[in-house]
């Protein structure tokens, strides 16, 4: 952590591209992953790591080291930049904001996601990508990233059982997909 | 059937690799050199708008060259005037000008309503007062030259290359002095620090004038000089280049 | 589309604004809060005078931080306080700003000639600044805010000192103008945005509270608005029960215009909710010695 501190200062006070060029390296592997499990197709997984890296050293000049966690930091990069992709393309499906009062009530879902296998995750994305912008922020951090909801709610500011009902709305709407394309395929 | 599974196709390291590169080179890219945005920047902007105000700065500038005219002159009708007080003589007045127009003209417009709109536009209110102060600092060695001049002329013991030479080290050392200042703080009473500072120095030369033209000025040779200028000359277009980049930091308000 | 995602500005300790998001894609945009709640600090982030704490404002997929100067040519700012040099006339002064967003000459000329017809100002156009009214000057402001064709035209409370005639006139070219790009409108008066927003984007609480079409919101007080005749006695009391939005003189009473829940008494008539109506909802409490 310490090796990487140093990188990111380097960066900050002198546009150190030998640095850059390390801090890339070490995250790029786990930003790819996190974003080809969400695009499903390699290429665009690819150009939209190398866009969350570049806005990550765009910006790196407002990231402040004792605050967050650079690898949090990265995160909420990578998924805004997911969001914005899927968003331009569906915004007129899907208004940007879910007025919190129409959301129906909570309830824990017993419907469980596994990223095993890819004609599932696909499903998944399908319904994903055209939510509105902030349940798909919490969704991906959620399931694709494996963030606590605690630390969801502390990184987006919001109320942590906001959070929660946002992420089982999303969830009952893709395991209402679920059933939808089993009655019509059957199995 | 045989369902996939889901599997991450990572690439190679060697694609890795050249990833890494195009996105450091993209998002951190080599700039533009200094000289070459300087004059896109001229030519798109052009003088006359670049020195929206040109007449007060005539009128400043000619009031602080004949100040200083007279100041020299004063001296070298006096009873003795001796070279080597003359040299320290212009080492000091050399960079007057250039101080007097950046601390009235080019610092601090941070004040001004006009300031927010300009900042939006897409040479923006530092960039311009680079170029300004780039052009600028070109005006003053020409002016300092022919004051060169003149003081050869009255003064014939006076050697032309090291008066020049003394001349332009100072502008470059106290003119890059205050560019740099300029990068680290905006407070017009920092500038005030500075103007001090300066007269400071000077008040001593002339007290001890003998001594600094001996130590200093008249020992360096003619390279010395030129490498005190080539630095100078860096570290005023570093100072100028950071302006023209200054939104790397925190905003501008 | 220009979006702003997660968007938050700290100074210090001190929030302006938290976890914005916003995706803005053509017409007319009223940015409508009271004065102090952040208007213009997500103004300035949009014209990049200052930088998000946190989040990304990205056009087309891209980083305004990393479009950088790009993203300056699509943007014609016209700030709260406009500053201008009262020497020039309005022909200068936009050869002036033409010259700062690197506008050749000869192209600079013909706009400007274009710009001067449609602010109507060609008259004056040789008049020194400093003799020109308000309404004129915020004209001007206009004029130089169109002339590079902007994509995004962002104006900073554009009609505060108008008169009304001003204003029309003023809406009237705004609606014109949104027509080819995206047009952002912060202000604390209801009616310069109600007839010409698409959107009507609402900060409380430096967040966004709404962003809907001006119908939309007005249906949210559907059946709460009603109007009454009362006497000047029985106001204060009344005031007391309900949120009073607007009162007139009529025929030696009071009609007042209120919000209550429930029709409590049948003299009472329901009208169309207005965005004003929602507007004094909202910010009933900023309104009464909130924000700056």
């Amino acid at each position: 952590m310490n090796e990487e501190q140093r990188w990111i200062r380097r960066i900050q006070r002198r546009s150190d591209r030998a640095a850059a060029g390390e801090l890339i390296a070490a995250y790029y592997n786990e930003m790819y992953g996190f974003i080809y499990k969400q695009t499903l197709n390699a290429e665009l997984a690819k150009d939209l790591t190398q866009d969350t890296f570049g806005s990550m050293l765009q910006t790196i000049a407002s990231y402040d080291l004792g605050k967050a966690s650079f690898r949090t930091w990265l995160y909420r990069v990578a998924t805004n930049r997911l969001v914005d992709y899927y968003r331009s393309r569906y915004y007129r499906a899907q208004k940007l904001h879910e007025p919190i009062e129409e959301l129906e009530l909570p309830g824990e879902e017993d419907f469980t996601i596994s990223l095993t296998y890819r004609d599932e995750v696909e499903r998944v994305l399908e319904v994903v990508n055209r939510r509105a912008a902030r349940s798909q922020q919490i969704f991906r951090l959620r399931l694709f990233a494996d963030y606590p909801f605690q630390e969801i709610a502390d990184l987006l500011d919001v109320p942590l059982s906001t959070v929660k009902t946002d992420y089982y709305a999303t969830l009952r709407a893709v395991r209402r997909y679920f059933e939808e394309e089993e009655n019509q395929h059957g199995s | 059937m045989d369902r996939d599974k889901l599997v991450v196709p990572y690439p190679d390291a060697d694609v890795v690799r050249s990833e890494i590169e195009a996105i450091v080179s993209r998002s951190m890219p080599p700039r533009q050199t200094f000289i070459a945005y300087m004059a896109r920047m001229l030519r798109e902007v052009g003088l006359r708008h670049l020195f929206r105000d040109w007449t007060e700065l005539v009128y400043v500038s000619l009031t602080t060259i004949v100040i200083v005219a007279l100041m020299l002159t004063a001296y070298l009708s006096s009873t003795a005037p001796e070279s080597s007080m003359m040299y320290v003589l212009l080492f000091s007045v050399s960079p007057v000008l250039y101080l007097t127009i950046a601390i009235i003209f080019f610092a601090g417009k941070r004040d001004q309503d006009t300031y927010e709109l300009e900042m939006v536009c897409k040479y923006t209110v530092y960039q311009l007062a680079a170029l300004r102060m780039t052009v600028f600092g070109a005006v003053a060695v020409a002016v300092n030259t022919a004051m060169i001049g003149v003081c050869v002329w009255m003064m014939p013991e006076l050697d032309v290359v090291k008066g020049w030479l003394v001349t332009t080290a100072s502008l470059t050392l106290f003119g890059g002095g205050f560019l740099a200042l300029m990068r680290y703080s905006s407070s017009k009473g920092m500038r005030l620090v500075y103007v001090g500072g300066w007269l400071a120095v000077n008040l001593t030369l002339y007290v001890w004038h003998e001594l600094f033209y001996t130590a200093v000025l008249e020992r360096m040779p003619l390279f010395g000089y030129a490498i005190w200028i080539a630095a100078g000359v860096y570290g005023m277009t570093r100072a100028l280049s950071a302006l023209i980049t200054i939104h790397h930091k925190e905003g501008y308000i | 589309m220009l979006a702003l995602r997660n968007v938050s500005k700290y100074y210090g300790d001190f929030c302006a604004l938290k976890e914005i998001n916003l995706e803005l894609t053509h017409g007319v945009y009223g940015l409508l809060a009271p004065n102090g709640a952040g208007k213009t600090t997500l103004i300035k982030l949009l014209v990049t005078l200052l930088r998000p704490t946190t989040g990304e404002i990205l056009y087309d997929g891209q980083p305004i931080a990393q479009l950088d100067e790009r993203y300056r040519e699509l943007v014609g700012y016209l700030p709260q306080q406009f500053g201008y040099y009262k020497h020039y006339n309005p022909r200068q002064y936009l050869m002036y700003i033409a010259a700062l967003k690197g506008i050749g000459k000869t192209a600079a000329k013909g706009r400007i000639e274009e710009l001067l017809q449609l602010v109507a100002l060609e008259g004056a156009a040789n008049k020194k600044m400093k003799t020109f009214s308000g309404g004129m000057i915020q004209r001007v402001g206009i004029a130089q805010a169109m002339l590079g064709d902007p994509q995004l035209l962002i104006l900073d409370e554009p009609t505060a000192g108008l008169d009304p005639k001003e204003r029309v006139r003023f809406r009237n070219l705004l609606s014109e103008l949104a027509r080819d790009r995206i047009v952002i409108l912060s202000t604390h008066i209801v009616s310069d945005v109600e007839s010409i927003a698409g959107e009507i984007i609402m900060i409380r609480d430096r967040r966004i509270l709404y962003q809907e079409t001006v119908e939309a919101l007005c249906s949210k007080l559907e059946g709460q608005v009603y109007e009454t005749l009362i006497d000047y006695e029985a106001a204060p009391q009344f005031r007391r029960d309900v949120l009073s939005l607007s009162e007139k003189q009529e025929q030696g009473m009071l009609r007042i215009r209120f919000l209550s829940t429930q029709r409590s008494d049948p003299s009472w008539q329901p009208v169309r909710p207005q965005l004003e109506d929602l507007f004094l909802d909202v910010f009933r409490d900023e309104e009464t010695g909130g924000g700056q």
